[in-house]
Order: structure tokens, then C-alpha cells, then sequence
């Protein structure tokens, strides 16, 4: 990790969403009925936010003692964003029952586990009973991919 | 009298067979959940709301003050077994319950908790069918001007009171508030904080908020911990029953914490957390076993437990009373309400007699169930905890990914969820609090249209509206509430008190 103080940083990247906000208030169009422009409450939320930024930023500067943070172990958390980004990507286009199978394979093996027969077992028990309560037991619709069901 | 009579017309929705079921299979599935490392109750109630997505609005919210009640009930059987608390309102009771369980009494720990949380729960039921019909009657008096403040006090106490840096929790405030506004602005058509995205017309749903800062974030945030990951769990020796001592030293802890959780969970933004850390250090000072806190004192469990229970009681009297949410929690079931169309207030007593009724009814059921189910089901429980982690939350990203689709079948809301739990995971890791974001989510629109309704009433004149007799009063408290964490922090740091300033710590509840 880096030495940089994360409050610093994070005080910038809120001054930058604070910035976003302004914009997207300030071009809010009024259609002049109603005493208060819809612009005026997000551009407000906007300024507030620049200025908890500021606030954020003085504490930190005054010396405030940053979070304590653990090294995060790169490995698992980056495969797991990663494996998450890929099946909410893959839901709709393959379908629930086969992205939620291979993710659930996948995810179980990033986060350590090496019984590779027992977690597809496990897996596809779990995914055929989420698909009996949600659909066929509660009617919820999910998506079917390239599957007839 | 016309509060008993409504209530055993609630006891006639409540107890068909139908409506029974739906609380039983509630209190079980929160209660199971609720034991599950990590999960609270909003985020309990968020995984299970596209199960309730088939049934009529009384069976939905009877299912719901059964999940409820168990979510608040489960994380006490991990803060004793392991050492874990399943949710934060149980962190206090893992001092006492833990060093019990090492003792080998792990059977009274629980039996203190689960009773304590029937006492507190029906007490707190009591107390919200009570404080909920007086503040009915004054709420119908109440316009937009003071409906805004009332939302301003929600958030300046949930600011001031969760986190541990007041600029963080400012932040994470008007980070809800803004991606509350996201969409149609309701009043005048306007899209708002859309930046051209079509899929952000429909705003952002605090479901979504819910599952991608609690759920996907605290998967993520397994990940990134797994090399440290290490738990012991302590068995349970002996009956799950408590001595004569022990029961009679837990009983006025009971009362005690029933009291303060109640009135502390009725309180905007204060959540179960500081009720069960206020309960915490005031049996500490009344005790006669000083000592033995820190080292399994079954006060130190019965109090807070109980306490962290009233509060889930309190925190429903401003929903169903005002129809404002006062914590994430119940910002998620004002979220399930307006699922079905319904918005909680003076109004539903009226129009939705037995649907309000028969979840206050529910409530009291929920509780013999809890009493009678956890006891003899905890190890069952227990057994949970055996699931492998890794399939534990792979599990639990793919049931997220059900609820969020299930709400709008939309596609774009999976990239809102995953987006927002990566926001979550480096809040989290950066000491942001959580809970103020989702009761923006859910204030933000409520907020703005109190605000532009009331000034509709003063002709704009925004002092003029602020300072009507009744919101003066209310941002007077507001204010109270902005200074109060300032004001705590100064005297435990002149008293030399690390418990007061413990209680300015976080609650995502």
C-alpha cells in the first residue's frame, strides 16, 4: 500500500462526486411552476458534500490519525470483484441457472475451498433448489439463457 | 376500549392458518439468517423481500415482522458461540456472553438472551401499539413544514451518531440523499442526476443500496480479509436453562434494557447498537458483580440483549406512527411498503386497518415463536455455522443477484448493485459509515417534496416555514443532535470514559 494519508484521498474523490453532483443540479431545467426549482435540492447536496470534502481533508491535514487498515489479501478480493463483475454481466445473456452454477464453482474455489466434486454437487443442489422456491414455487421469472427452463 | 379492540381484529388477521405459516416461516428464515456472520437485519429483510413478492400485503408484512424479530434475535447466538456478532447490536453482548460460553455457560448466556429478548419484545410491542396511536393522533396535525423537519432530525442523529469521523458520516448522509434524487422528480417531471442515462429515470431503489453496500461489500470483504479469517467456537456444555442466581439477577436486567432499548429505538437514528451499549454500561454501574463484567457477567448479556430487541420494537413507531424511518433497517421495510403501494403513516391506520393491526398483532406472535422455536433449535443454529464460508458467501451473492433482479427484472440495476458494492467495500474499509446512505437513499425524495410542499404553504419564504412554532421546535432538536457527539467526546475524553466514547462508534443498523 501506499504511504499516502486515505483520508486525503478519500476527501478528493469526494470533492470530485461533489463536483458531479453540482453539475447535475445546476443543470437541472425549471419549468417555472412551483415555488422551488427542482435544481435546488441536489446542487445543495452537491455544495455539502464539497464542503464535508474540506472538513475531511483539514481533520486529516490537523493530523487526525488515518483509519487503520489490514493489507487486503490482492489475490482472492481481485478474482472475487472480478468473478462477481463477470456473473452480473453473464445473468441475463446465459441465464440464471448456468451463470449462477459457474459462479458459485468459481467464487468457492477463489475463496480457498479445493473439493472441487463436493462444491459442484453443493453448488448445483442449491442453484436447482433457489430455481424450484423462486420459480417454480413463487413464479418469479429469472432469466433462461439458452436453457428451455 | 378502541386499541384493544383493533388489536384482536389484528389477532383475527394474524392467526388464520395462512397468516400463521407466513410468520412462522419468517421468524425461522430471519433467525437463521440473522445468525450468518455479518448480516443485519436490513440486510435480512432486503435478501428476503422477493419471497414476499406472491403474497397479499398482510401476509407480506406479517412474514416481515416475523424476519424482523428473528434478524434481531439470531446474531446474539454467534456473539456467545463465536465470538462474532452477526450483527452489530450484538457486539456488546459477545463481552459477557462469549466469557460465559468459556465458562461452559454458554446454555445460560443463551437462555438469558432468548427470554430477555421475548420480554423486551413484547414489552416493546406494547409500548409501539401505545406510542404509535398517540403519535397518530398528532401526526394527522403535522404538515409538510414539520414532516421535513422531523426527516432533517432522522438524519442530523443518524449523522452525529454512527461513525466514528463526523465529516465521513456527513458524507455518507448526502451520498444517500443525493442517490435518493437520482430520477423523475415527481413534482415537475424534471430528471435529476440522470447525466443522460435512460436506466436512471426510475431513481435508485434502497433495496439495491441495501444489498450492494451491505451484501456484495461485505463479500467482497470476506475476500480481502481471507488470509485473517480465524474463528473458535466454543460448544454448548450443560442444559440450555439458567440457574435460580442467574435467573433472577436477569431479570430487572431485562426491564431495564426493555426500557432503554425501547425509547432509545424510538428515537430517530438511533439504533439498537447505542441502546445495547447504553444498556451495557448502565448494568455495569448498578451491578453488584462489577467484577465479573468482562468476564461473563449474565447481566452483561440479558441487558443489551433485551435492549437491542426493545429498540427493533422502537424503531417501528416512527414508521408506522409518521411513516419516516428512523434506521437502515426500517428505511428497507418503508422500501417493502412501497412495494405494494403503501405508505406507512396516520393515513394506514385508517385506510389499512388490518393490515397495520395485524402486523402489530404478528409482532406479538413472532415472539412466543422465538421463544418457543430457539430455544430447543439452537443447535440447529449452530449447525449453520458449519456451512464453508466460501460457499456461505458465494451463496449469498447469488441470492442477492435473485432479489435485485426480482424487483425491476432489469438488467441495469445488477451494474447499480455491483457498483454500489465496491463503493461499499472501500467505505467500509476507510471507516465510512454505511447506514446514513441507505436512510438518504430513502429520505432524499421525502425530504425534497416536504421541503418544496411546505414552501408552497409560506409562498417560498424559507424562514417563514422554518420557524412555524412546532419545526422550530423539532430543527431546535436537530441541532441538538448535530452537537451532541462534539459534546459526549469532550466529557469522556475530561473523564478519561472510553465507554461513552465507544458510543459514538459505528452502528449499520
Amino acid at each position: 500500500m501506499t504511504s499516502r494519508n486515505p483520508d486525503l484521498v478519500g476527501a478528493a474523490v469526494i470533492a470530485v462526486l461533489a463536483l458531479v453532483t453540482i453539475a447535475g443540479g445546476v443543470t437541472t431545467p425549471d419549468p417555472g411552476f412551483g415555488v422551488v426549482s427542482p435544481a435546488v435540492l441536489p446542487t445543495l447536496v452537491g455544495v455539502l458534500m464539497l464542503a464535508s470534502a474540506a472538513w475531511l481533508a483539514v481533520e486529516a491535514l490537523r493530523g487526525a490519525p488515518p483509519p487503520k487498515t489490514e493489507p487486503i489479501d490482492r489475490q482472492p478480493f481481485i478474482y472475487t470483484v472480478a468473478a462477481t463483475a463477470a456473473f452480473l454481466l453473464a445473468f441475463v445473456p446465459l441465464g440464471f441457472i448456468i451463470s449462477a452454477t459457474a459462479f458459485l464453482i468459481a467464487q468457492a474455489r477463489i475463496l480457498g475451498s479445493s473439493h472441487l466434486v463436493r462444491d459442484s454437487i453443493a453448488s448445483l443442489l442449491f442453484i436447482a433448489g433457489l430455481y424450484l422456491l423462486f420459480v417454480q414455487g413463487l413464479t418469479i421469472a429469472l432469466p433462461k439463457g439458452p436453457l428451455p427452463f | 376500549m378502541e386499541l384493544i379492540s383493533s388489536l384482536l381484529g389484528g389477532f383475527a388477521t394474524a392467526l388464520t392458518p395462512a397468516n400463521l405459516l407466513y410468520a412462522g416461516i419468517g421468524v425461522l428464515l430471519g433467525t437463521a439468517i440473522g445468525v450468518l456472520p455479518g448480516i443485519g437485519p436490513a440486510l435480512t429483510i432486503s435478501l428476503l423481500l422477493p419471497l414476499t413478492f406472491k403474497l397479499d400485503p398482510v401476509g407480506a408484512f406479517i412474514m416481515f415482522g416475523g424476519i424482523y424479530y428473528g434478524a434481531m434475535y439470531g446474531g446474539s447466538t454467534t456473539s456467545i458461540l463465536v465470538n462474532a456478532p452477526g450483527e452489530s447490536a450484538s457486539v456488546v453482548t459477545a463481552l459477557d456472553g462469549y466469557q460465559m460460553a468459556k465458562k461452559g455457560r454458554a446454555g445460560a448466556a443463551l437462555a438469558t438472551s432468548a427470554i430477555g429478548s421475548f420480554v423486551a419484545g413484547t414489552l416493546a410491542t406494547i409500548g409501539l401499539m401505545v406510542f404509535a396511536t398517540i403519535l397518530v393522533e398528532q401526526a394527522v396535525k403535522l404538515g409538510p413544514p414539520e414532516l421535513f423537519a422531523i426527516m432533517i432530525v432522522a438524519l442530523s442523529a443518524v449523522t452525529s451518531l454512527s461513525g466514528t469521523s463526523v465529516p465521513k458520516s456527513v458524507f455518507a448522509t448526502l451520498l444517500g440523499l443525493g442517490l435518493g434524487l437520482i430520477g423523475l422528480d415527481n413534482q415537475t417531471g424534471q430528471l435529476r442526476l440522470t447525466y443522460g442515462i435512460n436506466e436512471l429515470e426510475e431513481g435508485i431503489d434502497v433495496v439495491l443500496g441495501a444489498i450492494g453496500l451491505f451484501a456484495l461489500s461485505e463479500v467482497f470483504w470476506y475476500a480481502a480479509t481471507l488470509r485473517s479469517q480465524d474463528e473458535h467456537r466454543e460448544s454448548i456444555k450443560g442444559p440450555v436453562w439458567m440457574t435460580r442466581e442467574e435467573f433472577s439477577r436477569s431479570v430487572p436486567s431485562w426491564l431495564r434494557g426493555s426500557g432503554i432499548g425501547f425509547f432509545i429505538g424510538a428515537l430517530p437514528g438511533a439504533g439498537a447498537t447505542i441502546a445495547s451499549f447504553i444498556s451495557y454500561a448502565i448494568e455495569k454501574r448498578v451491578s453488584k458483580h462489577k467484577d465479573e463484567f468482562g468476564k461473563g457477567a449474565i447481566e452483561g448479556v440479558a441487558g443489551p440483549e433485551a435492549a437491542n430487541n426493545a429498540a427493533a420494537g422502537g424503531h417501528l413507531v416512527p414508521l408506522l406512527g409518521l411513516g419516516i424511518p428512523g434506521s437502515g433497517t426500517t428505511a428497507v421495510m418503508l422500501a417493502a411498503f412501497q412495494i405494494y403501494g403503501l405508505q406507512p403513516g396516520p393515513l394506514l391506520f385508517t385506510t389499512r386497518p388490518d393490515l397495520v393491526w395485524g402486523l402489530i398483532a404478528s409482532l406479538y406472535i413472532a415472539n412466543v415463536m422465538l421463544l418457543v422455536l430457539n430455544l430447543p433449535l439452537v443447535g440447529i443454529w449452530v449447525k449453520l455455522l458449519d456451512i464453508p464460508k466460501p460457499l456461505l458467501f458465494a451463496g449469498i451473492t447469488v441470492i442477492s443477484t435473485i432479489g435485485v433482479y426480482s424487483l425491476n427484472r432489469n438488467a441495469f440495476d445488477l451494474v447499480v448493485v455491483f457498483a454500489l458494492g465496491v463503493i461499499g467495500f472501500l467505505m467500509k474499509r476507510y471507516d465510512y459509515p454505511l447506514g446514513p446512505v441507505i436512510l438518504g437513499i430513502v429520505l432524499g425524495p421525502l425530504i425534497d417534496n416536504n421541503l418544496r410542499r411546505g414552501m408552497i404553504l409560506t409562498d417560498g419564504n424559507l424562514v417563514a416555514m422554518l420557524t412555524r412554532p412546532a419545526t422550530a421546535v423539532i430543527l431546535g432538536i436537530a441541532l441538538l443532535f448535530l452537537v451532541l457527539p462534539f459534546a459526549i467526546r469532550l466529557y469522556g475524553r475530561a473523564r478519561g470514559r472510553s465507554d461513552l466514547a465507544m458510543l459514538t462508534e459505528s452502528d449499520p443498523g
